[in-house]
């Protein structure tokens, strides 16, 4: 058996013909039901720095480092050769920034697998919300960018590296130069008058020292688990992650997750980490990787709640096509993936993450949109006749929260799940529904308490049982709203009214009733 | 962003239009009263919706951040730019604003510029802090 629906032409794109459930979930926007798949188990395990287990990851880590340091600076994997891919190509203030450092810390991962010999080597992250602090085990070897084995002074470091980035940037493609413009670099001297203020002798790399380690109170509130919690609860990716630009060296407005604890973190550790050579501070990417756990947990918080993950339609496109031209994989070369789309979900990169703080929210608001599912309630059937042109009328207590947040675009969706008895012979028959609609008014398809209708498909209908279909009530709970129309407080009233199309019976049986009435939200 | 813009309060420069700037006693020195904000909240947030606080800066000195508290002092957040080009500007920040931040519909903030190896808590210029506003953002809960 199938049912058509329609609505008022502001909501009639979410009608479309199915059965009476299937009704609900066209009901929702195509948008809407976009989504990054579930990930399975991955293959490699982000750690909390912190915890015992992430002692040997930290050793390869160690060994990586070192032999990255060790590599000629005509390698691109060398590790400072590495942190200029950041200072040349990282977005910040705009909506790539997730993305690409996503991409950045993936490509940077394998090659610490390689260098290190660490087949199993993950990130790990820094959870500072729980260690607001610099992690003492980053004041010991090559985890402190004080280590002898890093570059003393900058007249050694432009020595180095003079001839290395006089040759990369003879090397860049059109496309490259282009990206390099749009952030100033005209030229190599544009990027050797950038750096002298980004380079920091041993007693310097840091502000927060092993004597002093600890985040300043401004910064402490950053990443405090109420603001990282406040910067997991948008509802989209456009005020989740930071503001629309035109390309990614555009700088338009920060979100909370950006805004807070990630620029404060690195600006109260200072020295390096200050500026666009951060990468050389190990520390970096404990960081980094805790701000893409936050965006984990943010996408799998918003697949819970089968709300988008990413920007959507248009933005989507925009978003996606964004160039990421610098990469390097493990074995020193430019990657294939080279545009924002590649790095979307964690894809081959194939990590998950040890969870950490703000994890909560995820089986949280999960739990909270189960119960809300679950949440039903019944109808008392004052008139149950379903004569032409006349209502049958059923009353129903809702809480006015759950009608205040029903009436609003962001809100859940609210259904009237109706149970007639049809005729035998439903043939050219339309069943109206209306809310709160006043008593002998004529409500028509523009009346804010005109919720829609429903007609069985086909030419030849013979209807015994009962039959349900779940009418979506929220478009005329928002057009009530918009009109002053809508008391929450009181008793919705949910009218059934049977129509006749064409060559319909004079009259209907007696025996075509409401038999029951429930009310949900989803 | 999801929100709108609600009001604008320049109470950063004493050639803008003030819309409600609280505390300004004679008694203070000037860059005392501009650097406390209030501002209007037109209607409560819906169910669903929170309340967030933007702070538009412009070129911040090298090291520089604006730390915005509350009246009583509680810090709210920081505008600590970063990863801005040098010469741009950074734009807007969001700052989460407390529940109780917004006492009979107005919320009064405290912006000050903080600098490195200076006296901590001067008031920003207008064209370190070009604007302060509220949006509405929609929200899934915590």
């Amino acid at each position: 058996m199938s049912e058509k629906f329609s609505t008022p032409p502001f909501s009639r794109r979410r009608f479309l013909a199915g059965t009476a459930t299937a009704a609900l979930a066209s009901a929702l926007p195509r948008d809407l039901l976009f989504a990054q798949p579930a990930p399975k188990a991955a293959k490699f395990r982000r750690l909390n720095l912190s915890d015992p287990k992430a002692a040997p990851m930290l050793a390869s880590y160690q060994k990586a480092i070192t032999a990255m340091l060790a590599l000629p600076p005509t390698d691109p994997r060398n590790w400072y050769r590495n942190s200029f891919t950041h200072l040349l190509d990282c977005p910040h203030g705009n909506w790539w920034f997730f993305v690409w450092h996503r991409g950045y810390l993936g490509w940077f991962e394998e090659t610490c697998r390689q260098l290190s010999g660490d087949p199993n080597f993950a990130l790990p992250y820094w959870d500072w919300t729980v260690e607001p602090r610099v992690p003492a085990s980053f004041f010991t070897g090559v985890l402190n960018p004080s280590n002898p084995a890093y570059i003393a002074s900058f007249a050694a470091f432009k020595s180095t590296f003079t001839a290395p980035v006089n040759a990369f940037w003879k090397s860049l493609t059109p496309m490259q130069v282009k990206e390099l413009q749009l952030r100033g670099f005209n030229s190599v001297a544009d990027f050797w008058s950038a750096v002298p203020g980004m380079f920091f002798p041993p007693s310097q790399v840091r502000t927060l020292t092993q004597a002093n380690p600890n985040f300043d109170t401004v910064t402490k509130k950053a990443v405090s688990l109420p603001t990282v919690l406040a910067g997991l609860q948008p509802k989209t990716f456009l005020d989740f992650g930071s503001a629309k630009a035109a390309n990614h060296s555009q700088s338009t407005g920060f979100g909370i997750i950006e805004g807070q604890p990630h620029n404060n973190v690195h600006n109260n550790i200072g020295g390096f980490m200050g500026d666009f050579l951060s990468p050389v501070d190990p520390l970096f990417f404990m960081h980094h990787s805790n701000i893409d756990r936050l965006w984990d947990v943010w996408t799998r918080k918003q697949l819970k709640l089968h709300l988008p993950t990413l920007p959507t339609g248009a933005d989507l496109t925009a978003w996606s096509r964004e160039p990421f031209l610098f990469y390097i994989d493990a074995a020193g070369k430019p990657v294939g993936q080279n545009k924002a789309g590649d790095y979307a979900t964690i894809g081959q990169f194939n990590y998950d993450y040890q969870p950490g703080s703000g994890e909560s929210i995820v089986p949280k608001l999960a739990a909270a949109l189960a119960a809300q599912s679950a949440k039903l309630f019944t109808a008392t059937v004052q008139s149950s006749a379903l004569v032409f042109s006349k209502r049958a009328t059923s009353v129903v207590k809702v809480p006015a929260d759950v009608i205040n947040q029903a009436s609003t675009e962001q809100g859940p969706t609210l259904f009237a799940r109706v149970t007639i008895q049809p005729p035998a012979d439903a043939r050219n028959l339309r069943f109206e529904v209306f809310v709160n609609a006043p008593e002998g008014a004529e409500v028509g398809p523009d009346d804010p308490h005109f919720a829609g209708s429903f007609e069985f498909f086909g030419s030849h209908h013979h209807l015994e049982g009962p039959v349900t279909f779940d009418m979506p009530l929220s478009p005329a709970l928002r057009g009530m709203r918009s009109a002053n129309l809508l008391k929450a407080e009181a008793p919705l009233q949910v009218h059934v009214v049977p129509r006749a199309k064409g060559a319909a019976p004079k009259a209907l049986a007696p025996t075509v009733r409401v038999q029951n009435l429930v009310v949900g939200t989803f | 962003m999801g929100g709108f813009r609600l009001l604008f309060c320049l109470a950063l420069a004493a050639s803008s239009v003030v819309l409600a700037c609280a505390n300004s006693r004679r008694s203070t020195p000037a860059g005392e009263e501009r650097r406390v904000v209030t501002l209007a909240l037109p209607r409560p947030p819906a169910p669903g919706e929170t309340v967030i606080l933007r702070v538009t800066t412009g070129a911040l000195p090298r090291g520089a951040r604006v730390v915005v508290r509350l009246t009583d002092g509680e810090v709210l957040g920081a505008v600590s730019p970063f990863g801005v080009l040098p010469g741009r500007k950074a734009g807007p920040s969001m700052i989460p604003l407390p529940e109780k931040a917004m006492a009979n519909g107005k919320v009064q903030l405290v912006l000050e510029v903080e600098e490195k190896g200076q006296p901590p808590g001067r008031a920003p210029t207008r064209k370190e802090v070009e604007a302060v506003d509220l949006v509405f953002v929609p929200v899934t809960g915590q």
